[in-house]
């Protein structure tokens, strides 16, 4: 313990009684020096004041009175006479030499002295000791001192080392693999918990590993080799499916184990070492190898079905497929779900496999492509998640099923459906055609490449191609289903948005237009006849060695394949359909003929009715021709009577006038008689003329009966009654009735009467079709009605004569019409007007007031 | 001279008649009417020809005809009338002549004429 009282430096002289004299010159100088002399006169106390004063030098006479100063100094060293190394101090020390004595250098330095000085020391000899003395062990301080912070470092150090050792400790213990490390001699240097487990024992440092591992393992010629080459090479080595049986009793699963080694060089104390990691993968083999297993049994049965499997990851790539997989979708490998099925670079809106994620559930879903042949392919696809054990997803197995069979049945089984709806409301017989045929070739449920039609003439017994429909060559073909494919059409757009294309523009029409065979035994080796005669369709697999089919027949259509329907109402044969795939080459099977045969009959319901249908509007046209006639003759008798009765009355005067004319000339002489007679004459003159008024009154109208009426409803009315009559004649109607027109005093029959001859005219001035406007308007005064056609006009010079009685440009016309309408128009107070331009048309405009009795201005 | 029954509804008809087939000598008896003509012939009256008109109202001539006929079978008529379609109703053939009034009178005083010559009922040959 330092005295803090004391200023440093400090020396604990040692000195005994004898030396008194040089004890205090030593003191003197030292305290010259600077230096703190603590005196001590024996061994005890000189240790005692070494012990409290903790000195920077020792100052030690030989002669301690009784004792040797080589005793302090041993004992200051820690000699073996020191009660332990407690007084211990590598304080330096000078030794004085006993008086007369020569210094004992060696004992002295033997002792432990640092530097010895004669009794009879100089001044300066004395002080340069002391200085170096003191130095000395300002560097011993030093050196303590640093001694001291390495020391510190190197506890510190190892404290580190030690949390290391015992974090990778704790490390290796807890690993599930066993690590163990070797040396050159294949002697265990190290190794965690699970290796002792594995090899049953605790104590296995040291151990010749091969003793340690499981059975089989130590004697593994493979783990031989690693560590060999590991050794030699220091690069690692993996073994795997290494095979051992484990005992029992090592707290673990025992018996047949599999494990995977790995060997590295690791350096160890210095020298190269080989690591062992040492696994059971046991469990996870057997899954594996299960599972491939399963794979390929799965496989072999989905080959069985025809089925297309594959493994997806979570990304949607594909991880495995199986053949057939490959064959429909080419080799999905690294592609993903969408890349694969759909040819998208995107996720599918709607992805079942996000589905599926979410909910962990299988999904199904079902889709379609468009093959390269045109034609159209349903999928149906089973998406099953596989999760592991805490309900995450692995990955995905999808099943793929080529539906196309049963999608195909039904749609086609809808399909006749929808044609038969398509059909039944065409009663145009060519259109109705054409929505035949279009609907046999259009999509992929019939399907067929080209479909022609013969009709049968009942009259000549003959079969007569009619029409023919679809492409007139392969790259025809292959150019509209590419379009199909970009934008398919649903079967009801073809059928009804379709135009009908003109027969010139149906190139097949002329391969079948000229065709015509009579239905009688000696034409049965023609297909068409025998398909009519024995009813039944035809499948000809083999054109050219068919018997059924005849040479000009094969020449014309060129089609090995085909199938030859009959279509069949109320148990006649009334027409009949060939159908081939000429460009696609795609088989005709017996289900769809069976399909064709289903259409073929549903389509031979419409033409029957369509048929029916003409004859009916041709009988009706008839009918009506008739009426007009009949009508007609009825009007020319009522005028023939007319006109008789006229005669006759025109007559009776006539014969008066002129007789007692004769009368007055025969004697002219005679005044009184001439008087008389030229009286009577004016009488029946005026007579005359009142009947000539009569006759205009026998053509005239009846007054007519005001009634509000709604104009409207009365046009369209009539001209609901009038359109098959209107459109009949292939003109087409426009009716633009103003809504804000309301009721108009009139008489309905009489106005009906005036737009129905209005209608009629213009009807009749369209021989060639046209356009029909019939127009009603709200103005200030009342209403207005323009009836427009675009028929063959009227020329200036007669426009002026047309409201004329009587007058008529019809052969059979009776030329009252217009002036009957005229009249009835003047009747309401209202008035009409033409336009006309001969080629384009003509337009009468009635003006009707809304109120009788109301000025129309 | 002959007496002429003239059965015509039209009166100044009935004045050129009589003045024309008087001037011609006849006595001309006329009545304006069917029934006139009956009662006529009823009291007692015999004229040699009937000349009869046959649109009158009331009855017409067609019916007077039967009824003149009816009365006495033997007494030759004349159907003189304006109507030409007439010629054709089998009626008419009861009548001797169909004639078309004219305003000469030239056929009618012709087939009176030869009605008379022919002393009573002639069978017109109406081909």
């Amino acid at each position: 313990m330092a005295d803090a009282a004391l200023p440093r430096p400090i020396a604990v002289v040692a000195t005994g009684e004898d030396e008194g004299e040089s004890a205090a010159l030593a003191v003197e100088l030292l305290a010259e020096s600077g230096v703190t002399a603590v005196p001590a006169s024996s061994v005890e106390e000189a240790l005692a004041a070494v012990r409290e004063t903790d000195p920077d030098l020792v100052l030690a006479f030989e002669d301690l009175g009784g004792a040797s100063g080589h005793d302090l100094v041993r004992r200051l060293r820690g000699g073996p006479e020191s009660a332990g190394d407690a007084d211990a101090t590598d304080t330096p020390v000078i030794m004085i030499s006993p008086e007369g004595a020569a210094p004992d250098l060696g004992r002295a330095i033997f002792a432990g002295a640092d530097y010895v000085l004669p009794h009879a020391f100089g001044h300066a000899e004395f002080l340069a000791h002391v200085r170096a003395a003191l130095r000395r062990g300002e560097l011993g301080a030093q050196a303590r001192a640093r001694a001291a912070d390495l020391e510190r470092e190197l506890a510190a150090r190892q404290g580190e080392i030690e949390s290391l050792r015992l974090f990778s400790e704790t490390v290796l213990r807890s690993l599930v693999s066993a690590v163990v490390v070797v040396n050159d001699r294949r002697e265990v240097v190290f190794a965690n918990e699970e290796f002792a487990r594995r090899a049953g024992r605790q104590d296995v440092l040291g151990r010749p590993l091969i003793g340690l591992l499981p059975h089989g393992l130590g004697t593994n010629e493979a783990l031989a080799g690693a560590l060999d080459r590991v050794f030699e090479t220091r690069e690692p080595v993996t073994l795997d499916r290494l095979r051992a049986r484990v005992g029992e009793g090592t707290g673990g699963p025992s018996g047949r184990r599999v494990f995977t080694l790995r060997v590295s060089s690791v350096p160890f104390g210095g020298a190269a070492h080989a690591l062992l990691v040492l696994d059971d993968v046991t469990e996870r083999t057997q899954s594996r190898d299960e599972i491939v297993r399963e794979r390929r049994k799965l496989d072999d049965i989905v080959q069985a079905i025809g089925a297309g499997l594959c493994l997806m990851d979570r990304e949607r790539r594909v991880l495995w497929a199986n053949r057939t997989f490959a064959e429909w979708f080419g080799d999905p490998s690294e592609r993903r779900c969408h890349e694969v099925f759909r040819a998208s670079s995107s996720v599918c809106e709607n992805c079942s496999l996000s589905r599926a994620i979410e909910t962990g559930q299988a999904e199904r879903e079902e889709w379609s492509i468009y093959t390269s042949g045109g034609l159209k392919r349903y999928f149906q696809n089973v998406i099953a998640p596989i999760l592991d054990e805490s309900g995450e997803l692995l990955q995905f197995l999808v099943l793929t099923q080529d539906v196309t069979e049963r999608q195909s049945r039904i749609e086609q089984l809808s399909l006749v459906g929808e044609l038969g709806r398509a059909m039944a409301g065409v009663l145009d017989l060519d259109r109705l055609l054409h929505v035949v045929l279009t609907c046999a070739t259009a999509g992929h449920a019939l399907g067929f490449n080209r479909a022609f039609l013969f009709l049968r003439d009942r009259e000549a017994n003959e079969l007569r191609g009619r029409m023919g429909v679809g492409p007139a060559s392969r790259e025809d073909a292959f150019r509209i289903w590419a379009h199909l494919a970009r934008r398919p059409a649903t079967l009801h757009d073809l059928v009804t948005e379709g135009e009908m294309p003109a027969a010139a523009e149906q190139p097949l029409q002329r391969l079948v237009a000229p065709l015509a065979y009579p239905m009688d035994a000696s034409h049965l080796h023609e297909t068409v006849v025998r398909t009519a005669i024995e009813r039944r369709p035809i499948l000809v697999r083999n054109a050219a060695e068919d018997e059924r089919v005849s040479e000009p027949w094969l020449h014309t259509f060129g089609a090995n394949e085909f199938v030859s329907v009959p279509l069949m109402a109320k148990g006649e044969v009334n027409a009949v359909l060939v159908a081939d795939n000429l460009y696609s080459g795609r088989p005709i099977t017996d289900e769809h003929v069976a399909l064709l045969q289903l259409f073929a009959n549903q389509a031979a319901l419409a033409i029957e009715n369509a048929a029916a249908y003409q004859e009916l509007t041709a009988s009706l046209g008839e009918l009506r021709r008739t009426t007009d006639q009949l009508v007609q003759a009825e009007n020319l008798a009522a005028i023939g009577r007319m006109a008789a009765h006229v005669a006759h009355e025109i007559r009776n005067p006539l014969v008066t006038i002129g007789g007692f004319a004769r009368g007055v000339l025969k004697h002219p002489e005679n005044a009184e008689r001439a008087a008389k007679s030229a009286s009577i004459i004016c009488e029946e003159v005026a007579r005359l003329e009142s009947i000539l008024a009569n006759v205009m009154d026998f053509t005239k109208p009846a007054a007519p009966v005001f009634a509000h009426r709604p104009l409207n409803r009365l046009v369209s009315t009539l001209l609901d009654a009038m359109r098959r009559e209107i459109e009949a004649q292939g003109v087409r109607l426009k009716v633009e009735l103003d809504p804000t027109l309301g009721e108009i005093e009139m008489d309905a029959g009489q106005v009906r009467q005036v737009v129905l001859n209005l209608v009629r005219n213009a009807v009749e001035s369209m021989s060639g079709g046209g356009t029909l406007t019939v127009r009603t308007a709200r103005n200030e005064h009342g209403a207005e009605l323009t009836v427009r056609d675009t028929g063959r006009g009227i020329e200036p010079g007669v426009l002026e004569d047309i409201f004329s009685p009587f007058f008529t440009t019809k052969s059979d016309g009776t030329g009252l019409g217009l002036a009957v309408t005229q009249k009835i128009v003047t009747d309401h107070g209202g008035s009409i007007h033409v336009a006309s331009e001969p080629d384009k048309g003509t337009a009468f405009t009635i003006a009707l007031p809304c109120e009788q009795g109301g000025e129309l201005s | 001279m002959a007496t002429i029954l003239l059965v015509e509804d039209d009166g100044n008809q009935r004045l050129l008649y009589e003045q024309e087939l008087g001037e011609e000598g006849y006595t001309v008896r006329s009545a304006a009417s069917g029934p006139e003509a009956l009662a006529m012939l009823e009291g007692g009256e015999r004229p040699d020809v009937v000349v009869l008109d046959i649109s009158m109202p009331g009855m017409d001539g067609i019916e007077a005809l039967g009824k003149i006929l009816g009365t006495d079978n033997s007494i030759p008529v004349i159907l003189n009338t304006a109507y030409a379609t007439y010629k054709d109703n089998f009626m008419t053939w009861a009548a001797d002549a169909y004639v078309i009034k004219s305003s000469d009178l030239a056929e009618l005083k012709a087939k009176i004429k030869e009605i008379l010559a022919a002393g009573g009922k002639v069978t017109e040959d109406r081909a």
